[in-house]
């Protein structure tokens, strides 16, 4: 059940969280050349599945917060994960052994992975998003679990920041702020809890999902692949929406957050669908209807013409893209999810107000 | 005639150099002639057959296109790469990866080990990380004085929204080292650390490079007296840039594009697959709307297993080592291997049918009848058997990569394959059409084909850019005008500076928008950059 990443692993679950990203996360590149790197300078990362997790182990959620469009710019400093875990074992009073990815969609999942291996934690197999989503309460502990240390750290490379709240929601509000203030992009670790505790409430299995994905596509990418590949997870149907071409697109940063639209005019016909983000792509409207086309949890993912997955930050006026969306696990889309992570959650029509 | 424009298209390729006159959109002369090591002899060679076969004195030319896949080459081959010294402005963030973390070892060794993150950089709202570290940037100036390092790349965190660091470490440097290359990241890139580093890098790297091959074009130029034309480059979007505009990594996907272009227009089409088949290589392409169909939004410069990712746009293409001097090998079995290796300008030289020893694709058109070349009479020593194996191999092989682009074009139609280059001659269509039967609606092998990279110089179109600070206005507050209005406003300037350079105004069109909000400035304030094309008007 456990497992030692070889760099071709990483290879093919960067491919892979790229597909279940909708659009958020980070670009994979980034965490794919660290943790290659990891690996070739001797770094033995082990993946232990939830399953084989002991009850008292004691796990911490990691990832990096703040906007994908500043992360494109400044990446995390060498030494800010390990800054963070420690400063989280100092707090807790106790040695972290677990590692969990906050989201395995976008650059988290590796991410998470390469932070682990520079700690010298073991990485679970699993996640708290089964894809990637804005903010840090829309998390499935948040769902199904109970937050019993509502703590959290932020680093950089210039400081490690604790904070603590009543609840998750408006640990959101504080960490946002205080990240922005920290040059709108931080190393997060936070969600402390106990290895029974990451059984009963994370998301299991998603590195390896994505280890799959990536595999299967890197042979040959394409959408026929792509729907085959997913049947084997519970990451199904898969349609595609649109191919075409991106001919406005706006995006702002606010509050934290990368926010705007992209509008997509199909290649041949009349159909124009136009995309809404918030640093995840969270909506897509035909707007010659009016009609949603797919909203939240729904994963929305653009491909460029040689079948990568796209990231907000990597669009471009011009760019041809084709839109898939991606059916989440019924994890995600039970009621009690919904609250949390569903379209009710965003305060979608602000992103047009600009 | 006089009255009309006229342009020559001259295509610098590794083994030939493509050149063709126009007057306005009518082909008057070509010529095709082998690259010289230093440039300009090739060159020279070209422009004289153009002005001797046309009877037109060199006072007549209003402008000369230069395209060229050399830097292509240079990176392929990772020779004529010059060491670089590598700055990033940024510590302490960025350290997780270091300058080239991501780059293969072949170009990595040419670069040199000479990289380093300094105290700089800056927060997305402008205010500095840290300030720029001016003592240790001396330090690394003596540096790479002492290591005779004669080109430098400076890459800021968010220089695209403050370039203060990168053009105060230009001054400190270039007073320094005043004849050392510096290439500044917020000149060749957008935002996205990694691949605007990487295109900088390169850059840097094809710099002294670039230097040679441009005075190479000059003495050409002033030679053939025509130092009164006007000198472009055609850059990876397939539009004109001025020389002092140019940089090295900006002629990167020229190549391919030119191709494309060029086919159309030779053919006459506006969507087809493009086989280019030079003397080494073989690019193919998808023509959408006349236009190179673009890859994704980053590109791979280098080969399929060694290359470096960039950040700007490049017609999508797949390439194989397959041309008309590619080598073939014989084993003692019989089994054959064709290329990567070729006799590339050698050609007339080293072919069997020249009397060589060296058994070329070319050999195996001329063997078959679809050429007229050479000695076919040289061939007789060659066993049958080895020919047709090599024959089939050559047409399965691009066969092979018209399977592979394909998909990438989404056409609900079979589309016409156009084969252009020198080696466009080489195939049986009828073979070629049986296997792509349903896929292909026809070949085309236009005439001029072996100059379509010429002719897609000769007519680039003409870009413009307009750059300028605007005050959106918000929902809020009604100061400053609607990003509409500023996107409009912006355009017509654009529009203007291309109508200036030669466009048509009614093929001018919008090709990027892109926005910077300025977020240390009070107000909604942002940084509109609009770029336009259109073809050129072709008069004077």
């Amino acid at each position: 059940m456990s497992y030692q990443l070889t760099e071709i692993d990483v290879q093919d679950i960067a491919l892979g969280t790229g597909f279940l990203g909708s659009g958020g996360g980070g670009d994979t590149k980034i965490g794919e050349i660290i943790t290659k790197r990891a690996i070739g300078g001797g770094a033995k990362i082990v993946v232990e599945s939830l399953q084989e997790i002991a009850d008292e182990s004691l796990v911490i959620v990691i990832g990096v917060m703040g906007a994908p469009t500043v992360l494109a710019e400044k990446l995390p400093a060498k030494e800010e994960g390990c800054n963070a875990i420690q400063k989280m074992e100092e707090i807790l009073g106790e040695k972290i052994s677990h590692v969990i990815p906050l989201e395995i969609g976008g650059m988290n999942g590796l991410y998470a992975i390469y932070v682990a291996s520079q700690a010298q934690k073991i990485i679970i197999d699993g996640d708290c998003m089964g894809r990637a989503f804005p903010e840090i309460q829309m998390v499935t502990p948040h769902i199904y679990g109970e937050i019993k240390q509502c703590v959290a750290v932020l680093a950089n490379g210039q400081e490690s920041w604790a904070l603590s709240a009543e609840n998750l929601p408006e640990l959101e509000l504080q960490a946002r702020q205080k990240t922005t203030e920290m040059g709108g992009i931080v190393t997060l670790a936070y969600l402390p809890m106990r290895g029974k505790e990451a059984r009963e409430c994370c998301v299991p299995n998603s590195i390896s999902v994505a280890q799959k994905i990536g595999n299967n596509l890197h042979a040959k990418a394409n959408l026929a692949v792509l729907h085959a590949s997913l049947q084997e997870t519970q990451y199904t149907p898969i349609n595609l929406i649109i191919n075409g071409k991106i001919i406005d697109l706006h995006r702002k940063l606010e509050h934290g957050f990368n926010k705007g639209w992209a509008i997509i005019q199909a290649l041949t016909g009349l159909q124009t669908i136009r995309i809404d983000f918030q640093n995840e792509n969270l909506r897509a409207v035909n707007l010659k209807t009016g009609a949603e086309v797919a909203i939240v949890p729904t994963i929305i993912t653009m491909l460029d013409n040689e079948f990568k997955p796209l990231s907000c930050e990597c669009l471009r006026v011009g760019l041809e893209v084709s839109v898939v969306t991606l059916q989440v696990p019924p994890l995600l889309r039970t009621d009690k999810a919904l609250n949390i992570v569903g379209p009710a959650a965003f305060k979608l029509d602000d992103i047009l107000l600009q | 005639m006089a009255q009309e424009y006229l342009c020559i298209g001259i295509d610098i390729g590794g083994t030939n150099t493509d050149a063709i006159l126009l007057a306005g959109k009518q082909i008057i002369a070509t010529i095709k002639t082998n690259t010289t090591p230093d440039i300009t002899q090739g060159v020279a060679i070209a422009i004289n057959h153009l002005l001797q076969t046309s009877h037109l004195t060199a006072g007549e030319i209003d402008v000369v296109v230069i395209g060229t896949t050399h830097f292509v080459n240079t990176v392929l081959q990772a020779k004529g790469l010059n060491e670089v010294l590598v700055i990033r402005l940024a510590k302490p963030a960025t350290t997780v990866i270091e300058p080239l973390a991501d780059w293969p070892a072949n170009l990595q060794a040419a670069v040199g080990d000479n990289c380093e993150v300094i105290g700089g950089g800056y927060e997305y709202n402008g205010k500095e990380i840290a300030p720029l570290d001016c003592e240790r940037l001396k330090e690394l100036a003596s540096l790479a004085q002492a290591k005779l390092i004669k080109a430098a790349a400076i890459t800021g965190v968010f220089a695209n929204v403050n370039p203060a660091q990168e053009n105060a470490a230009y001054e400190i440097l270039n007073n320094l080292l005043p004849e050392m290359q510096i290439s500044l990241s917020h000149k060749i890139g957008g935002l996205n650390l990694l691949t605007r580093e990487n295109a900088t890098i390169l850059n840097a790297a094809l710099s002294v490079e670039f230097k040679k091959f441009y005075e190479g074009i000059k003495s050409a130029i002033i030679d053939a007296e025509l130092s009164q034309a006007k000198i472009f480059f055609s850059s990876n979007d397939g539009t004109l840039e001025e020389p002092r505009d140019i940089f090295p990594i900006a002629t990167y996907g020229s190549g391919p594009s030119n191709s494309m272009r060029g086919a159309a227009a030779l053919a006459e089409v506006t969507a087809a697959i493009v086989a280019d088949i030079g003397g080494t290589s073989t690019d193919v392409g998808i023509l959408k709307n006349s236009f190179p169909l673009e890859a994704g939004y980053e590109i791979k410069i280098g080969n399929a297993e060694e290359n470096v990712t960039c950040n700007f746009s490049a017609p999508l293409t797949r390439s194989c080592a397959l041309g008309g001097g590619s080598k073939i090998l014989v084993d003692a079995n019989n089994e054959i291997k064709v290329g990567p290796e070729s006799v590339g300008y050698q050609l007339n030289k080293e072919a069997i049918i020249f009397g060589g020893k060296t058994l070329t694709v070319t050999d195996i058109a001329v063997a078959k009848g679809r050429l007229k070349l050479g000695n076919p009479a040289f061939l007789k020593t060659i066993n049958p058997l080895i020919i047709d194996k090599a024959d089939e191999f050559i047409h399965a092989k691009l066969i092979e990569m018209v399977d592979l682009i394909l998909p990438f074009a989404k056409s609900s139609h079979p589309l016409p394959l156009i084969l252009v280059g020198g080696g466009a001659y080489l195939f049986d269509q009828q073979l070629l059409l049986k296997f792509l039967a349903g896929k292909i609606a026809r070949i085309i092998v236009p005439e001029h084909a072996g100059n379509a990279n010429a002719l897609g110089a000769a007519i680039a179109k003409i870009s413009a850019c307009y750059s300028g600070v605007f005050q959106y206005s918000d929902t809020s507050d009604c100061a400053g005008i609607s990003r509409e209005k500023a996107i409009e406003i912006a355009k017509q300037q654009a529009v203007k500076a291309a109508l200036a350079k030669g466009a048509d105004p009614h093929t001018v069109k919008l090709q990027e928008i892109e926005e910077m909000p300025i977020n240390y400035l009070p107000g909604n304030q942002t940084r509109l950059r609009i770029k336009v094309i259109g073809e050129n008007r072709g008069d004077k």
